[in-house]
């Protein structure tokens, strides 16, 4: 390309320049209205008091024992659930890849699929009707002579919702760990043997150091995932457990007992939780795949 | 170290053969190296000698005494896998130790015999590197170590160079032989480059569908290829049909012509046969000259010419036995090398006439149609 | 709850395991079948649950509670509303995304570190804290009311299905190589417009389609912003009815579960047409 021709399309160039940006508009400002918006919101009534002065007091709102609680109670469901999801996806996909058959495999993915998107209201009634007081599974226990409800279980307490997260904690975890169990490679194995190692050996030192990160990811996604579920929660116990999400619907249906900004400074304390666990996730995430590239 | 036998090994997979009775054995301190098309149960043999697959009949034996039952890390066997297959969790480092570790050697121990190991392969500046952090010259070298460290008794090595670019190839395969020379360990390199095969080993095993097609040093297998498949396997080879004339004189048939050529005392009178010849055996000649029962003559035009270095290939079109009529094309295509130096008598468009010179050539019998489809399949053939 | 679609999408995009045919040899281990058959019975028993509530009162079988339900003017009406506020997000986050995107991709690749921030942004925010700033801003006491506006609705779902929605159609501009069918395009006389409308848009349509799928299924059942601004969808509906007909909204949760089936393989189809989409797909 010669000069002349260069300088005649610098100025259209410029123009061109001028119209991305003004094709980029729309896109933007939806974002800055329905997302950004609303989160500054959220940061800046947090940080001020109900007479609009600027003030963090508002934070020592999420120290007093009412709030604790919500969130102990919030972190010790997520954990558990987190756990108890994580592992079991951890034992399926391996029980998915080590069947050897691609169609297992794949009826694997899609049962995951289904049960990890089946939540929810939905998933709340179903459970309802299974491990409810008249549900099917507790008549079919109480025909054994196993009474689950007189053994102090219910499905509307802190255990019961556990028990309903793990149904689309567990299939998450297989969706999210499968690619990493995947990446494992035959020859890791085979190398280590050959080297003398022993399955225990190979284990220790070669398996779990590389899918570590891995899980631990897929878990972090797994405590956010928990932590910020409202819908499901609410269906089950129409808000009477006191999680972090249900506290923050409270506030949202115009509860007396709450500020506007001690509102905000719960959203704020879910979020920061919640952004723990994606930087987190998002950290491991690249380590593992510059590692899996050769 | 060790010498490796192979009893009567077989193995499919299904209803797909993979080895059919396969049979060798590795003195101690050989390189013998496995050459074959993809598929042809190279890797198959290799694992079944490692005790990664169980052969489903034969057995593995090591100075005398038998390892078939046993599981690959009571072996004692050194591997290098096909994509280097390093721990992606461990530096350069960690990785050759890694053997040494798991026989609980002292620490002390270890650290020198890794440095040593690193120096061997010049690995001392990235011994603290990832494999992602190595280029793929460096992680087969860090494989190589890997393997060495545990000084197994027999070394298996499978498509070592396969990843790595022409250069490093070249280097890596000198440096392999230089150590294993050096170590003297029973090693095993698999392979499909006919050239990596035949530089470095002391024999080479040809393989073809799951059997051994031919044992031997690679100057004889270069020289005297006893099959079709091998010739077309190995080298640039001309394959010029012929007819058995006389088994009993050694004499083959071509356009009138009869003449000698060895090999044919081993085939039926009347058998369809394939002279073959190294392009680098035909001499190029006057074309006055006349063809005799000793030296065969040739004639054609110049079609191509390529540069090889040393020596120019030239491809000849339109080629015709002795100075038969025009028109009588026998043979599409032949390949003549002759020296750079000389490539300039004879430009593209010319006539040339070249010779078979006595005890240059062999006799083959004719290919059957599978094998053929076997030849041409092979990627990058050099047969002409 | 839309978390767990959306991370599921979201996440695993990033990590494309290469699939390995596992050539072992030999029988499946008896531990892994036992597994996955331990699996199957936990993942039906919910369902076996709500069927035998759903289709019989004691011990006859009736279809009686899931005609009722689903000829309910509400649930109908529900399920309408739920269907048209997924239609009109799903086109307004098409229409905003592929364009921007490309253009991200294409002329100003310096906003990507932006956008991935940004798109990840509904993570740390999820639909219930969504919900809360949005009634700050636009509420009853907010800056600009907008309350009673479906508008309103539309744009937080468009907050929440952005991050796979762009995901989905970014991987597929990405494996395309934009840049080059671009320049291959304006080389030939071709506009920016007709560019895109015709070059890039139909190599990016599994993109484009699984994004689709994957935004309506979310709002299809969505509960967070529908119950707490007020609108009777699907789920909203369901909620309400399970205290009073409790086997017909039984009934109503197989047709739920129903649609997640057919969303699923929707994507699981529209996957097997492209790589890229596949890895979205399966990640739900
Ligand atoms: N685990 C297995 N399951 C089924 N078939 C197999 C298995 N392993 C090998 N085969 C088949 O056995 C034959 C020999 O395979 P092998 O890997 O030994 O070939 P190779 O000579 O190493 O080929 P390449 O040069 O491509 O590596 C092939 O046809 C292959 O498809
Ligand atoms: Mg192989």
């Amino acid at each position: 390309m010669n000069a002349t021709t260069r300088s005649a399309q610098r100025a259209p160039t410029r123009r061109r320049g001028a119209l991305v940006w003004l094709a980029l508009l729309p896109f933007g400002l939806a974002i800055l209205l329905f997302l950004l918006l609303p989160t500054l919101s959220l940061v800046w009534g947090s940080f001020h008091l109900r007479d609009g002065s600027f003030s963090p007091a508002n934070y020592t709102f999420l120290l007093s024992p009412d709030q604790i609680r919500p969130f102990q109670n919030s972190v010790l469901l997520s954990a558990s659930t987190m756990l108890v999801g994580g592992i079991c996806g951890l034992v399926i996909g391996q029980a998915l890849l080590s069947s050897g058959s691609l169609l297992v495999r794949e009826l694997g993915v899609t049962f995951s699929s289904v049960a990890a998107n089946f939540a929810g209201v939905p998933l709340a009634f179903a459970f309802i009707a299974t491990l409810g007081v008249a549900g099917l599974v507790t008549r079919f226990l109480a025909g054994l002579g196993i009474d689950l409800y007189g053994a102090g279980f219910t499905l509307y307490s802190m255990v019961g919702l556990a028990t309903v997260y793990a149904y689309f904690q567990l299939p998450l975890m297989v969706l999210l760990i499968l690619p990493a169990l995947q990446a494992m490679r035959r020859e890791w194995r085979e190398a280590a043997e050959n080297l003398g190692a022993g399955r225990w050996y190979y284990l220790r030192r070669v398996a779990i150091p590389i899918l570590l990160p891995s899980v631990i990811a897929s878990m972090l996604l797994l405590f956010a995932n928990a932590f910020g579920a409202y819908a499901t929660a609410y269906a089950l116990t129409t808000g009477f457990l006191a999680i972090v999400p249900i506290e923050i619907s409270n506030v949202i249906s115009g509860d007396v007992n709450f500020d506007p900004g001690q509102g905000d400074v719960l959203a704020i304390g879910l979020a920061f939780i919640m952004a723990i666990c994606v930087v987190g996730q998002v950290w491991l995430q690249r380590r593992t795949s510059r590692w899996m590239q050769r | 170290m060790a010498r490796l036998e192979l009893h009567g090994i077989s193995k499919r997979f299904g209803d797909q053969v993979a080895v059919a009775g396969f049979d060798l054995s590795v003195e101690d301190g050989e390189l013998v190296t496995f050459l074959g098309p993809s598929g042809c149960g190279k890797t198959t043999t290799l694992r079944i000698t490692a005790g990664f697959e169980t052969p489903d009949t034969g057995s593995v034996v090591v100075d005398g005494s038998e390892v078939t039952g046993l599981p690959p890390n009571r072996r004692g066997m050194g591997m290098v896998f096909q994509g280097y297959a390093l721990f992606p969790n461990m530096t350069a480092r960690d990785n050759v130790e890694f053997g040494l570790a798991v026989r609980r050697r002292p620490p002390a121990e270890r650290r020198r015999r890794v440095d040593e190991l690193l120096g061997l392969f010049h690995l001392e500046h990235v011994a603290g590197h990832y494999p992602h952090q190595m280029s793929g010259g460096q992680q087969q070298r860090v494989a190589l170590a890997r393997a060495i460290a545990v000084e197994p008794s027999v070394l298996l090595l499978d498509e070592p160079l396969s990843a790595v670019d022409a250069k490093v190839r070249e280097e890596l395969r000198t440096e392999i032989r230089r150590m294993q020379g050096q170590l003297g360990i029973t090693t095993i390199l698999v392979t499909h480059d006919q050239a990596e095969a035949l530089s470095i080993s002391d024999r080479v095993v040809v393989m073809n569908s799951g059997v051994i097609e031919e044992v031997g040093t690679p100057a004889r297998i270069y020289a005297e290829p006893r099959s079709a498949f091998t010739a077309g396997f190995i080298g640039a080879m001309n394959e010029l049909p012929v007819r058995v004339a006389s088994r009993r004189e050694g004499l083959v048939e071509r356009a009138g012509r009869r003449f000698a050529a060895p090999g044919a005392t081993e085939l039926p009178d009347g058998a369809a046969a394939l002279l073959l010849v190294r392009p680098e055996s035909l001499e190029p000649i006057e074309a006055a000259a006349a063809a005799s029962e000793e030296r065969p003559v040739l004639r054609g035009r110049v079609d191509v010419q390529t540069f090889l270095g040393a020596t120019m290939r030239l491809f000849l079109g339109g080629v015709v036995w002795g100075a038969a009529a025009e028109g009588d094309h026998e043979i599409e295509q032949l390949a003549v090398d002759v020296p750079s130096s000389a490539a300039g008598r004879w430009p593209v468009g010319t006539e040339l006439s070249v010779a078979i010179p006595v005890g240059s050539s062999r006799v083959i019998a004719a290919r059957t149609a599978a094998e053929a489809a076997a030849v041409t399949r092979r990627p990058g053939s050099a047969r002409t | 709850m839309t978390g767990s679609r959306a991370a599921g999408a979201f996440w695993s995009a990033e990590t494309s395991g290469t699939a390995r045919a596992g050539r072992g040899s030999g029988r499946p281990p008896a531990w892994s079948l036992a597994v996955l058959v331990v699996s199957i019975v936990y993942f039906f028993l919910p369902l076996l649950g709500t069927a035998a509530f759903a289709f019989s009162t004691g011990k006859v079988f009736t279809l009686e509670y899931l005609a009722q339900g689903l000829t309910d003017p509400d649930a109908l009406g529900s399920i309408l509303l739920s269907a048209g506020f997924a239609v009109s997000t799903t086109v307004v986050a098409v229409v905003l995304v592929a364009p921007s995107a490309y253009l991200v991709e294409l002329r100003l690749p310096g906003l990507r570190p932006v956008l991935d921030f940004v798109t990840i942004l509904p993570f740390v925010i999820p639909p219930i804290i969504l919900t809360l700033g949005l009634e700050e801003v636009y509420g009853i006491r907010g800056i600009f009311n907008l309350v009673g506006s479906p508008v309103l609705l539309v744009g937080g779902y468009f907050a929440l299905t952005l991050p796979f929605v762009y995901r989905a159609i970014d991987n597929a501009l990405r494996a395309v190589d934009v840049r080059t069918l671009t320049e291959a395009a304006e080389s030939l006389g071709s506009g920016p417009f007709r560019t895109f409308l015709r070059v890039i848009v139909p190599s990016i349509s599994t993109g484009i389609l699984s994004a689709a799928l994957l935004a309506f299924t979310t709002i299809m059942g969505e509960f967070t912003l529908a119950s707490l601004m007020g609108y009777a969808t699907f789920p909203v509906m369901l909620n309400n009815t399970y205290a009073s007909a409790s086997r017909e909204a039984a009934s109503l949760v197989l047709v739920s579960f129903m649609i997640t089936w057919l969303s699923v393989l929707a994507l699981a189809l529209v996957a097997r047409r492209s790589p890229t989409a596949r890895q979205v797909a399966t990640a739900r």
